[in-house]
């Protein structure tokens, strides 16, 4: 039932004014009180601040923290991220956190070597987060103040698929040996448990055809052939990439049906498949339809088919260089 | 609080808005099954989706405003009832608390339903976090909503166009951006009004980093009470200063 209220009915309400007013005084004097004094974090990141220790450190990601004093938004990250425990177990057990602060005194970067990572890894706000392989190569870059869930997530995927990453750059950069030594690594460890995670459903099964390309390559057939029938082991049926790939590599499909697959730009693969089975003028037709297109989903495999020129015959490489390279 | 004014809310949104709840309810089911059908990632941006400040806000503004023509509201017969004016954006700003939320739990299990006819497994959708966030912004941008509607007609669309857009703007670039050059002297500037109008109004509160954190700041707490308070009291004070008749009906 409606209740009747005798009073004005537009008075405006003492208790609200007075509620508003008290709330609005402890906010500012909260605020003002914790400029002066802020709450200290039982638990804190191992923040570097020289850029020069972390080149030391090898098999742990980099992950650089790009902040600004005059950001707000950092300090919100910080407050809301990097404060939590998770992520701090997270980054001091599996990276090397290095810290980089701009200051904007005398409105310029700071220091040289902050402003050359600014400038080879494109930072262009504040708070930017960037992890790396050791070597320096940019492996993701976070910008903005993610929700510390967010973060999370992208620090797990990091963790999960860093020697992923770090074996498909090597096998990229035509390192066929390290990549083999890691990329195997990383199936050991992870044993296509990703499978059916959605994102990260297809790392295993690229990283297994470019460790069988290794292996031939190397001269290890039976260790290829043993890589590519554990891989098969886990297929599901999918039409998903790079899983017709594999099938066509262990002779389940015809090369017809592969063409039918998502991927546009198979001709990388296909060079790598036919330098390693010593089809030198084969691969050359394949990197002839390759090196012009642009790269597609499976950029590592295509940096890979471009590695391959160098190992070429001297006239089918003379040819390449000529025509696509001057 | 008033029940007259919670029963007219509630009656006076599910009859004029009937038809556009329709065509809602076949965007969402639709959207629902995309994002199943794309996998669990694509659920995850769903989520994310509906917990966007900017959802919210539209979420609580279909409840504060009472019909499709602002103007129309059937104040004018509340008003005629000793009800003071107070009571009406109280009772106002719960029942868009509440309707608000009707329209989050409708989405959660459109997705559950979808999920259940594709992918019959156990999905986590929602953690209790997640929970408490809907349940406390849902709040804060209902009492915004309703201060934002109380404005002149005239002023309350342009505010709600901008606030909508800033948070928008504000989840798709959270960063400060360093300017090169001569205009490299506005950064400061430029964030710290950011900062402070963010800090000053924004009504978003993240309990999870608020208190699953190794430190604790009162700030965000006193800050969101606040801004409610505020936005309450200023609701209060603009609906005082208007009249109303029946000449209005």
């Amino acid at each position: 039932m409606l209740k009747i209220n005798p009073g004005d009915t537009t008075a405006t309400p003492l208790w609200l004014l007075i509620s508003a007013s008290l709330f609005l005084v402890l906010r500012v004097a909260a605020s003002l009180y914790e400029a002066q004094h802020p709450p200290v974090p039982k638990e804190q990141i191992a923040w570097k601040e020289n850029v020069e220790i972390s080149k030391q450190i090898e098999g742990k990601p980099l992950l650089y923290y790009f902040r600004a004093d005059w950001s707000p938004t950092c300090l919100q990250l910080e407050t809301d991220s990097f404060c939590n425990p998770e992520i701090v177990e997270t980054i001091n057990k599996s990276f090397v956190p290095m810290r980089l602060s701009d200051t904007l005194k005398p409105l310029v970067l700071d220091h040289n070597k902050t402003k050359e990572l600014i400038q080879k890894y494109a930072v262009s706000v504040f708070p930017s987060l960037v992890i790396a392989l050791p070597d320096g190569t940019l492996f993701e870059k976070i910008p903005g103040a993610v929700k510390h869930k967010n973060l999370q997530k992208a620090l797990d995927s990091a963790v999960k698929t860093f020697k992923a990453v770090q074996g498909s750059e090597a096998f990229a950069r035509g390192d066929f040996d390290l990549a083999n030594k890691l990329l195997g690594e990383y199936l050991a460890e992870n044993k296509y448990a990703l499978v059916d995670e959605s994102e990260e459903f297809f790392w295993p099964f690229e990283c297994a055809f470019r460790r069988y390309i290794c292996l031939r390559s190397l001269s290890k057939d039976s260790e290829a052939e043993a890589c590519l029938t554990e891989a098969l082991k886990h297929d599901n049926n999918k039409p998903d990439w790079p899983l017709p790939l594999l099938r066509y590599v262990a002779g389940t499909i015809s090369l017809k049906e592969l063409q039918k697959s998502e991927e546009p730009n198979l001709e990388p693969d296909l060079a790598l498949l036919a330098f390693v089975n010593h089809k030198d003028q084969e691969c050359f037709e394949h990197l002839e339809k390759s090196l012009p297109r642009t790269i597609y989903k499976s950029r590592y495999d295509s940096r890979a088919a471009r590695a391959l020129v160098a190992k070429l015959s001297p006239d089918l490489r003379k040819q390449l260089e000529l025509k696509y390279f001057f | 609080m008033n029940l007259a004014v919670l029963v007219y809310t509630f009656l006076l949104r599910t009859k004029k808005f009937r038809k556009i709840d329709l065509v809602f309810d076949a965007m969402l089911i639709t959207a629902c099954f995309g994002s199943v059908m794309q996998g669990p990632g694509m659920v995850q941006r769903f989520i994310d989706l509906m917990m966007n400040p900017a959802t919210m806000m539209i979420m609580a503004w279909g409840f504060a405003t009472d019909s499709m023509v602002k103007g129309t509201e059937y104040q004018a017969l509340l008003f005629t009832r000793p009800l003071t004016r107070s009571s009406y954006v109280v009772s106002k700003t719960i029942m868009t608390w509440l309707g608000a939320q009707l329209v989050f739990w409708k989405c959660f299990l459109a997705l559950l339903a979808a999920n259940l006819l594709l992918h019959p497994k156990t999905v986590t959708f929602f953690t209790g976090w997640d929970v408490l966030y809907i349940v406390a912004n849902t709040l804060s941008f209902g009492a915004l909503a309703v201060a934002v509607h109380r404005l002149p007609t005239k002023w309350a669309g342009l505010a709600y166009i901008l606030l909508f857009y800033s948070y928008l703007g504000g989840a798709a670039m959270p960063a400060g951006v360093k300017f090169t050059g001569s205009a490299q002297s506005a950064t400061v500037p430029m964030e710290m009004t950011r900062d402070a109008l963010s800090h000053v109004l924004y009504p978003v509160i993240d309990l999870e980093a608020v208190f699953h954190s190794t430190t604790f700041s009162i700030v965000p707490i006193l800050a969101y009470i606040s801004n409610i308070l505020i936005y309450i009291t200023l609701a209060t004070i603009m609906l005082n200063r208007r009249e109303f008749s029946y000449a209005q009906d």
